[in-house]
């Protein structure tokens, strides 16, 4: 795991000076090593930085070369199958580490090789002899790639601070993906908040010939399409599914726990880390390291997260680490959300997200993580709403329910809320989506916005599937393509990155996540219970006693703070002074939901939170 | 050995091979063993877990390229192959099949002397794994234009085993056809759609004949979930990427939609049986 960065123009060239001050922005992604590769003409800068797992060596430092010299590649990520793909190819390797896999692999048959990588990757090769870069990334997104280009200027890097300091690139600001932002929390595929950088499409790679002046459009091509991993039949037989599925999470375990270096888990005592470290444990001669923080008891928080993550620790036998905090011990961290994440993102768990990767990284360089089950599995209630507001009788009667949720509790206006969802019925899913984590619905936004210009309709495209999917299914395929690539997995790279910690996901395995994708809604939802089929496998681990209590995130209290020890941001940021600069909300609107707010209406705490944090970014940035 | 073709254009011949160590090396044998010698050799191991790169790897001379990669199956093995052509001719030989010592001599010989041909075909035997002859098949495939919906439902009296085909390369490139890799075992079914109405072929009336080796263990053989899966998908490419005239395309619809519901019949999946039934049911008023 590392931190990738290049360059390219034959009209705008920078010197290697240049270049290399960009890349130290990103040190903490690689502080084992660092290299610069500059090609004849210096109309090509790559840069890498190299946080050391695999093959210790030096020789296994980047960027690094195949073995006739023809090709040179920065790589950031892990290669779970690297060794059966040099048994395959029959390649003959000098180091052990899975760089020269990929660069070997890509000499001897081309873009061919990358659909056959499984891990977790983006990476950049150039062929010398044609003057030309591919650039690569992972199906999933759990690898950062983003790239600038304005027709003279190309270039790409793991993270956005790099670009921003990079020398004569056009930072102007993207106005226009503001209202996703307050809809969704993050700024989806393929925007950033800047005019010209862009988020790299996944499961895709795309080619550069640096021989034409000028760069053409970019072309991506495709090596792995979620929607063509949907099969026509689904599996449905309980017995089989649970057997098969067993399998596939200790193959991906397994293959997942190779390192030189101290592995551990992030253990919460939730279904997903319990599941991972249990296998972890059984797969792993020595004893595992776990980690996981919760609040001490107060008067808001009855229970105590790490208790639990305590309780499976015990059970399972891991060396358990824990840490338990104050809330107030969140507030000092509180501006790396701004700093950390380059773009407005608005998701708190960010904050607990980066203190357990700062406890780990105290014991273990990589952890296993249990991200990407929640979307695979359906552990969210948010996929029984997508069947409710699917059913056309719903839909029909809503107008005449929405207005009585007007006058109820809070939890019953929010309801009322998600019931007020969009003529156009084709925006549901963000609309669920953004409902259910409290942003901003687009009528919302309406009101909001001075330029009530959103545009959802990219991002609501129905998939084309083999097969009729289900509401269910449909949500959750869209969470797998859009709010766990540009939201989840961003948070959790950047948090384990900011402190030189890998994480990794054996949720997202190849071969796992293509059956899954597979497994009947029915098993996945049943008997009112959500992941279902997943807790069957855990429970063949673990006693089901362990997990028998509500759902219970590690909670920021935001809402709580926003009217105390934070308040003063709301005064500085969503001040009339401040909203009007920048004019891209009407301050009276804000100002209102900022008094409903403190006269009880907490629920839009979430509103808040992401026009404030939009206007602190703005400050910071401009 | 001498050749009764004046000229001299390049044969290409992709084996795409995955686990077969027990034939590879007959299949790779009869074809440098032919009477025509212009010919390279692209073999794809396609990820083997046996010795199959072993044994290619002892036929390894000058015209044989080896290219070891990891299993993504046999229509994704043969476009791979494909890329590495150089030939005007193309034969997808099977890794268990065999040719006649003058089965490129005779093919190359018709499609050199009508260069608006495609392709050329030839009679096929039947073998087993002892090399023993077992059934003669009762019709060859013959002149393209009026066969194409008997190829596209699957009518068995039509090979389409790609072994026993020469196609000119140019024609593959020009229209830009491709193994489909949503499907495996009617692929090669897929293929020949592809190519088109336009597409001209003639075959060897005599001598010139592929060996193919019906084997008891290749899944092409035997009836199963995954079989019948795999037939479903090739039926729904074919709608999906108009392959067929809509008269044409009409009568696989119901042909098909039978096909389906007995076979899902068979496999106990009622529901899906159901839905092919009344598929079937409604072609009729189509």
């Amino acid at each position: 795991m590392c931190g990738i960065l290049g360059y390219i123009s034959n009209v705008n060239k920078i010197t290697r000076e240049e270049f290399e001050y960009s890349m130290q922005t990103m040190k903490h992604r690689g502080p084992d090593a660092n290299g610069v590769f500059v090609n004849n003409n210096a109309s090509l800068h790559l840069g890498h930085l190299r946080l050391s797992i695999i093959d210790l060596s030096t020789s296994s430092n980047q960027p690094f070369f195949s073995q006739d010299g023809r090709y040179v590649i920065i790589y950031n990520g892990e290669l779970y199958n690297f060794k059966e793909i040099k048994n395959d190819c029959k390649i003959q390797t000098k180091t052990s580490g899975d760089t020269e896999i990929i660069i070997e692999s890509f000499a001897q048959h081309g873009s061919n090789s990358f659909a056959w990588l499984n891990g977790m990757f983006a990476f950049a090769i150039y062929d010398l002899q044609e003057n030309k870069l591919t650039l690569c990334r992972d199906r999933f997104g759990i690898k950062p790639l983003y790239y600038y280009f304005d027709g003279n200027k190309f270039a790409f890097s793991s993270e956005l601070k790099a670009l921003k300091n990079m020398k004569g690139l056009d930072l102007t600001l993207n106005k226009k993906v503001f209202p996703d932002f307050l809809h969704l929390g993050y700024i989806p595929f393929p925007n950033t908040a800047y005019q010209h950088i862009y988020k790299f499409p996944v499961g895709a790679f795309v080619e550069i010939d640096l021989n034409k002046e000028k760069i053409d459009a970019l072309n991506f091509n495709y090596y792995w399409k979620l929607n063509e991993q949907i099969n026509r039949h689904t599996v449905s037989d309980e017995e089989e599914v649970k057997t098969e599925l067993k399998r596939l999470l200790e193959d991906s375990v397994d293959k997942q726990l190779v390192s030189d270096v101290p592995i551990g888990t992030f253990l919460s005592g939730g279904i997903d880390s319990s599941l991972i470290t249990a296998i972890a444990a059984k797969l792993k001669s020595n004893k595992i390291k776990t980690f996981s923080i919760g609040y001490e008891k107060n008067q808001y928080n009855q229970y105590n997260e790490a208790q639990f993550a305590e309780t499976v620790a015990k059970h399972i036998g891991t060396e358990h680490y824990s840490l338990t905090l104050k809330e107030e011990d969140i507030l000092p961290i509180l501006s790396n959300i701004i700093n950390t994440y380059d773009e407005p993102y608005a998701d708190s768990s960010a904050y607990p997200t980066m203190l357990v990767s700062k406890l780990a990284r105290e014991q273990v360089t990589v952890t296993l993580s249990g991200d990407g089950a929640d979307e695979l599995f359906m552990g969210y209630g948010m996929y029984n709403w997508s069947n409710r507001l699917g059913n056309p009788f719903v839909k029909t009667l809503s107008p005449v329910f929405y207005p009585l949720t007007k006058i109820g509790s809070n939890k019953i206006k929010r309801a009322g809320l998600l019931l007020k969802y969009p003529e156009d019925s084709t925006h549901l899913k963000t609309h669920i989506f953004s409902q259910e984590q409290y942003f901003f619905s687009e009528a919302e936004l309406e009101e909001l916005l001075v330029e009530p210009v959103i545009n959802l309709n990219t991002l609501n495209e129905s998939i084309s599937a083999n097969r009729h999917l289900t509401n269910r299914e449909k949500q959750s395929f869209w969470d797998i393509s859009n709010y766990l690539v540009d939201d989840l997995l961003v948070k959790v790279d950047r948090a384990s990155m900011l402190y030189s910690l890998e994480s990794r996901v054996p949720f997202l395995d190849n071969n796992l996540v293509n059956y899954a994708l597979n497994i009947d809604d029915s098993l996945k939802h049943k008997n009112g219970i959500n992941k279902y089929i997943l807790k069957e496998v855990l429970y063949t681990y673990l006693p089901k006693n362990l997990f028998e209590r509500p759902k219970w995130g590690f909670a920021v209290p935001i809402a709580k703070w926003l009217k105390t020890n934070l308040h003063f941001l709301i005064e500085k940021y969503l001040s009339k002074q401040c909203v009007e600069k920048y004019n891209i909300i009407h301050f009276n609107v804000a100002d209102d939901i900022v008094k409903r707010f403190m006269k009880g209406e907490e629920y839009l705490y979430v509103r808040i939170w992401s026009m404030l944090l939009l206007h602190w970014w703005l400050e910071e940035n401009t | 050995m001498n050749t009764t073709v004046n000229t001299n254009p390049l044969v290409s011949i992709v084996i795409p091979c995955y686990n077969g160590e027990l034939f590879v090396k007959k299949s790779i044998e009869s074809a440098l063993e032919q009477t025509y010698k212009k010919i390279e050799l692209i073999i794809v191991n396609d990820g083997s877990k046996d010795k199959t790169y072993d044994e290619i790897n002892s036929c390894k001379n000058e015209s044989v390229t080896i290219i070891n990669k990891p299993n993504t199956g046999v229509s994704d093995s043969r476009n791979i192959g494909m890329q590495h052509v150089t030939g005007e001719y193309i034969l997808f030989l099977d890794a268990d099949d065999v040719l006649e010592p003058d089965f490129l001599e005779k093919r190359v010989e018709i499609l050199e002397k009508d260069k608006s041909l495609d392709f050329c075909t030839g009679e096929i035997i039947w073998i087993d794994e002892n090399d023993q002859l077992i059934k003669m098949p009762k019709k060859q495939f013959g002149i393209y234009e009026n066969t194409v919906l008997n190829v596209a439902a699957f009518n068995p009296v039509f090979s389409t085993c790609p072994s026993a085909y020469l196609f000119r390369f140019s024609t593959i490139k020009k229209k830009h056809v491709l193994f489909n890799t949503k499907i495996s075992s009617p692929a090669d079914r897929y293929f020949i759609l592809e190519l088109g109405y336009g597409a001209k072929g003639d075959y060897v009336k005599q001598g010139g004949k592929l060996l193919y080796r019906i084997n008891t263990h290749s899944m092409s053989h035997l009836f199963s979930k995954k079989l019948i899966f795999d037939q479903e998908n090739y039926f729904y490419e074919v709608l999906k990427h108009n392959l067929l005239r809509p008269h044409e395309k009409a009568i696989l619809i119901k042909k098909m939609s039978y096909q389906m519901f007995a076979s899902f019949f068979k496999l106990k999946m009622y529901k899906s049986s159901l839905f092919y039934l009344s598929k079937y049911l409604k072609s009729f008023f189509l």
